[in-house]
């Protein structure tokens, strides 16, 4: 096994928006927010992904994305990011 | 008994879908497979091997408390949605080899309210996976089919015809859970659950029991069994690059799935090409599962579905029905009934037995396919 660097940047091969609070073991963090998830093609591989945007109409197939955190839920007194993608800023569309 | 033996199914037994206030999955189990022996004129001690399975109601195995303790080999099936699949599958190749010719498959499920979850460790994922959000099935299904309908053409109002026809079988299946039609709008305007996908165009988790009698060709001619040969069942796990429920990552290089895999392997072992099919069940867990397990299976060519589902020719009076008595959408899920369920109603159907749902013109080739996580399917061929 080795490593391989990934680009932080790819593009939406498929999403949807999670529109119900799934059970457990989804955390919770306080009340429940739709969130987008998709597949994010970054070349060597297509990464399921947090999306930071609900609204399918602002998202399509093929559209630039670039990795960021989200919150996901509070261990404690912290809070515990995971990855996501976004919309990549300056992009064209 | 030696090996090769032709493999019937003799007797189908079921206990009804859909949310049975105070019977538990066992006492839906054990009234299945009773009803199962009924039909075939045998008794629980006849009975040489069973293979059975439930994914929420506890150990198919421990069913003998409640049907007679004979001693006779009885093995636990696990393999999620396609449970009742793999259960057929080692009933076929324990007949086929030989070794039996008189066994008992038997699937059955009661499940909460509410979608399915599961630990991702179960299956060798990372707990991130479940605690982020990532771990729904549902997420799966709305992604695969939006990438289905872009390529292939396919409108939402395909994804609510296959629904509407769910329901309308539904309603003349007494043994059915969703039993009230729907029109297209009430099935697109309802509130979206992920996208494309509204709450209408999927299935729910849910209850039932289904029980079915296997003997060989030989041993039902001796007892002078109404039979449907199981020409053929094909069981597949996922390969490598192929996109399954519940899968972190897709490889750019994409395989043929399970269901492309078993189907294709079954059409074979059985000697029939899937244009003779006349009665089909195909994985129906959302709408759209059901448009592309079409074409995966190789009913019909990539796209065709959208003229398909507009000149209605899946309905039952179509020239090719699917899901006659309402599919997964109209029964709700079981996980451990559902392939057997199919498979009733198929042999139902082969047999002139199914009722307000009967396929007109005497179906004598029918086909099953059933899906399930983390990529399985298994897909049988009968014949009459």
């Amino acid at each position: 096994m080795r490593d391989v660097a990934l680009s932080t940047d790819g593009t939406l091969w498929a999403f949807t928006v999670q529109h119900f609070e799934p059970k457990p073991p989804f955390r919770a963090q306080g009340e429940f927010e739709p969130y987008g998830v998709g597949y994010v093609d970054l070349g060597p591989v297509i990464v399921e992904t947090r999306l930071t945007v609900a609204d399918t109409s602002l998202l399509r197939i093929g559209q630039p994305m670039t990795l960021t955190l989200v919150p996901a839920y509070r261990e404690e007194q912290s809070t515990v990011f995971t990855y996501a993608f976004a919309p990549r800023a300056g992009a064209t569309k | 008994m030696s090996a090769g033996q032709d493999v019937v199914i003799i007797g189908v037994g079921m206990h009804r879908f859909g949310r049975t206030e105070g019977v538990t999955g066992r006492e839906m189990a054990v009234g299945a497979t009773h009803a199962a022996l009924a039909d075939a004129g045998i008794a629980w001690p006849d009975v040489q091997f069973a293979y059975g399975g439930s994914y929420a109601s506890g150990d198919a195995d421990a069913l003998v408390s409640d049907l007679g303790m004979t001693g006779l080999p009885f093995v636990n099936v696990r393999n999620g949605c396609g449970t009742g699949g793999s259960a057929l599958t080692a009933a076929r190749q324990a007949i086929a080899s030989g070794a039996h010719d008189l066994g008992v498959v038997v699937g059955f499920d009661k499940h909460p309210r509410g979608a399915f979850n599961e630990d991702p460790t179960n299956l060798g994922l990372g707990e991130w996976y479940g605690s982020t959000g990532l771990m729904v099935t549902t997420q799966f299904f709305a992604m695969k089919i939006q990438r289905y309908m872009v390529e292939h053409d396919i409108s939402p109002r395909t994804l609510a015809r296959v629904a509407t026809k769910a329901f309308r079988n539904g309603a003349l299946n007494p043994m059915a859970w969703r039993r009230t039609p729907l029109s297209e709008d009430e099935v697109l305007s309802a509130a979206m659950v992920n996208p494309p996908l509204t709450q209408y165009m999927f299935c729910s988790p849910g209850e039932g029991a289904v029980a079915l009698v296997v003997a060989s060709a030989e041993r039902a001619r001796r007892l002078g069994a109404d039979t449907v040969q199981l020409k053929a069942v094909e069981l597949r796990s996922r390969q490598f690059g192929s996109f399954e429920v519940y899968s972190p990552w897709i490889s750019p290089d994409r395989a043929d799935g399970p269901t492309v895999q078993a189907s294709r392997a079954v059409f074979a072992a059985a000697g029939i090409g899937p244009e003779e099919v006349q009665v089909a069940q195909v994985q129906d867990t959302e709408s759209g599962a059901e448009i592309m397990h079409l074409a995966e299976t190789g009913l019909c060519r990539h796209g065709e579905q959208e003229r398909w589902y507009a000149d209605g020719v899946t309905e039952i009076s179509g020239r090719l029905p699917v899901n006659t008595d309402g599919g997964v959408l109209a029964n709700g899920e079981p996980i451990g009934a559902t392939g057997l369920r199919q498979v009733h109603e198929v042999v139902q159907q082969l047999r002139g037995r199914a009722g307000a749902r009967q396929v007109p013109g005497h179906p004598t080739v029918g086909f099953t396919h059933v899906y399930g996580a983390p990529g399985i399917s298994a897909c049988t061929v009968l014949t009459r």
